[in-house]
């Protein structure tokens, strides 16, 4: 296995080497019923112990897994280790996963327990007073000509409005750090992620009256926290 | 209606989730109540800023390090027997460390009692219901105690202790009860002949006591 990944790490498969494709895989390109066969065809290949298929269902979700987690904790560093955590709880119970939410809502949930653990974690030890806001979670920093990330389209930024944007995030990464852990792990779900409310019930493992509820209660603290920044764009 | 009944209703509102009927009369207030808008508009910016947050990537690929662990986990490292409690293992990672030295606690104390245990057995035991330690040393047996104890065990021999039912146990306390009083009238039995006696003298009026008196009948009679 290892020596198929030392392979994997020098990235030899091209997307079209790929046993299956990681871009029809995403979601956006094709239509639902063929990514859900996509899905289970990489779920039953994991299954019959195809160490391939693993790297590949690792490579499509870690990025998702990663970005909740950071949110979820507001470390990047942890972020990346309870990654590692949610991929090998993943692989030891992906004989149990029985197709009746998708694969992607099932590692979600598997993602904000691991996250909810490791707080609880934090808590007994009396870490959590301590963290600080991490400069990782700002992600890469954008620099003029690149496309913005999370920004939609090709934007052109300058240093001043790279600043700014630095800002906002830390601003708004703090205030969700304020929430509770269960109006947090909705409202990520929720806006960060784009799951509808009928796949964060899913992922919660909560109804879906359960999340509405809880999202407009996460709505109005953050817009209690962030009055200088909303206001700002309430009125724009 | 009412601002206050607006507000619980419009993240509902702005997803989308409420039924027409009701989306059209929040969508009414919203645009004649300008604080009410402005709440709404707030509400938007709160979604616009989170959905703006950046997407974070690992810094290297998680796969080949999820590759490695599973490698250690589940490789030729382990031990020979532990397929044994791989399912325990998986489950709560720490409990099999956390067994051994409470293994080697159990046997240090199994092997302290067992050394202390091995001495000389005390020679009068415990007596059930009699309190004090084993090495205490029993009273001198005098001659009317000995037969006040042997009355005790012939009665106790009669009478089973632990009877098997309801109906048996009632039946073995009748019993006994009627075996006790026929022992105590009956002229077969020795003991009982000598008790008889005892009470006889003890009834009749004298200045000494009546064991003083069956002590020293008994002693004539040898």
């Amino acid at each position: 296995v290892s020596k198929i990944y030392e392979r994997d790490r020098g990235a030899t498969l091209s997307a079209g080497e790929m046993p299956l494709g990681a871009q029809s895989l995403g979601g956006a390109v094709l239509p639902a019923p063929e990514s859900a066969r996509r899905e289970g065809e990489l779920v039953a290949s994991c299954r019959s112990g195809d160490p391939l298929a693993f790297a590949q269902l690792v490579r499509l979700h870690e990025g998702m897994v990663v970005t909740l987690a950071a949110r979820l904790l507001g470390e990047a560093e942890e972020a990346r280790d309870v990654a590692q955590e949610v991929f090998l709880q993943v692989y030891r119970m992906l004989g149990a996963f029985q197709g009746r939410s998708s694969l992607k809502t099932w590692i979600y949930r598997i993602a904000v327990n691991q996250c909810h653990n490791r707080r609880r974690f934090w808590r007994r030890r009396r870490r959590d007073r301590e963290t600080a806001l991490d400069e990782g979670l700002l992600g890469p920093a954008l620099v003029p000509g690149q496309p913005g990330s999370g920004l939609g389209g090709s934007v052109r930024m300058g240093p001043y409005e790279e600043t700014l944007r630095r800002e906002r995030a830390l601003r708004v990464q703090a205030a969700l750090l304020g929430l509770r852990f269960e109006q947090r792990a909705v409202l990520v779900l929720r806006e960060v992620e784009g799951l509808t409310c009928e796949e964060v019930a899913a992922a919660l493992g909560v109804p879906e009256g359960t999340v509405k509820s809880r999202l407009s209660r996460a709505r109005e603290a953050m817009r209690r926290k962030l009055r200088g920044l909303v206001e700002e764009g309430g009125t724009a | 209606m009412t601002c206050a009944s607006v507000h619980s209703r419009l993240s509902e509102w702005l997803d989308g989730d409420l039924e027409p009927a009701a989306a059209r009369a929040v969508g009414a207030h919203v645009a004649a109540c300008p604080a009410c808008s402005r709440h709404a508009g707030e509400l938007r910016a709160v979604s616009t800023l989170l959905s703006e947050l950046p997407r974070l990537e690992a810094a290297e690929p998680i796969a080949p390090r999820v590759a490695d662990r599973l490698e250690l986990v589940g490789g030729a490292r382990r031990p020979a027997l532990a397929f044994l409690f791989r399912g325990v293992a998986a489950a709560r990672p720490l409990i099999l460390p956390s067994l051994v030295p409470a293994a080697l606690l159990l046997t240090v104390i199994l092997a302290g009692v067992l050394a202390l245990d091995s001495g000389p057995l005390p020679r009068y035991g415990w007596r059930p219901g009699g309190g004090g330690s084993s090495r205490r040393r029993a009273p001198k047996a005098t001659r009317s105690s000995r037969r006040q104890r042997s009355i005790s065990r012939a009665s106790a021999r009669r009478s089973p202790s632990r009877p098997r039912s309801w109906r048996a146990g009632a039946k073995a306390r009748s019993s006994s009860k009627r075996s006790s009083l026929a022992t105590a009238r009956s002229p077969a039995s020795p003991c009982s002949r000598e008790m008889l006696r005892a009470k006889r003298r003890s009834s009749r009026p004298s200045d000494s006591s009546a064991s003083s008196r069956f002590a020293i009948a008994d002693a004539g009679s040898r």
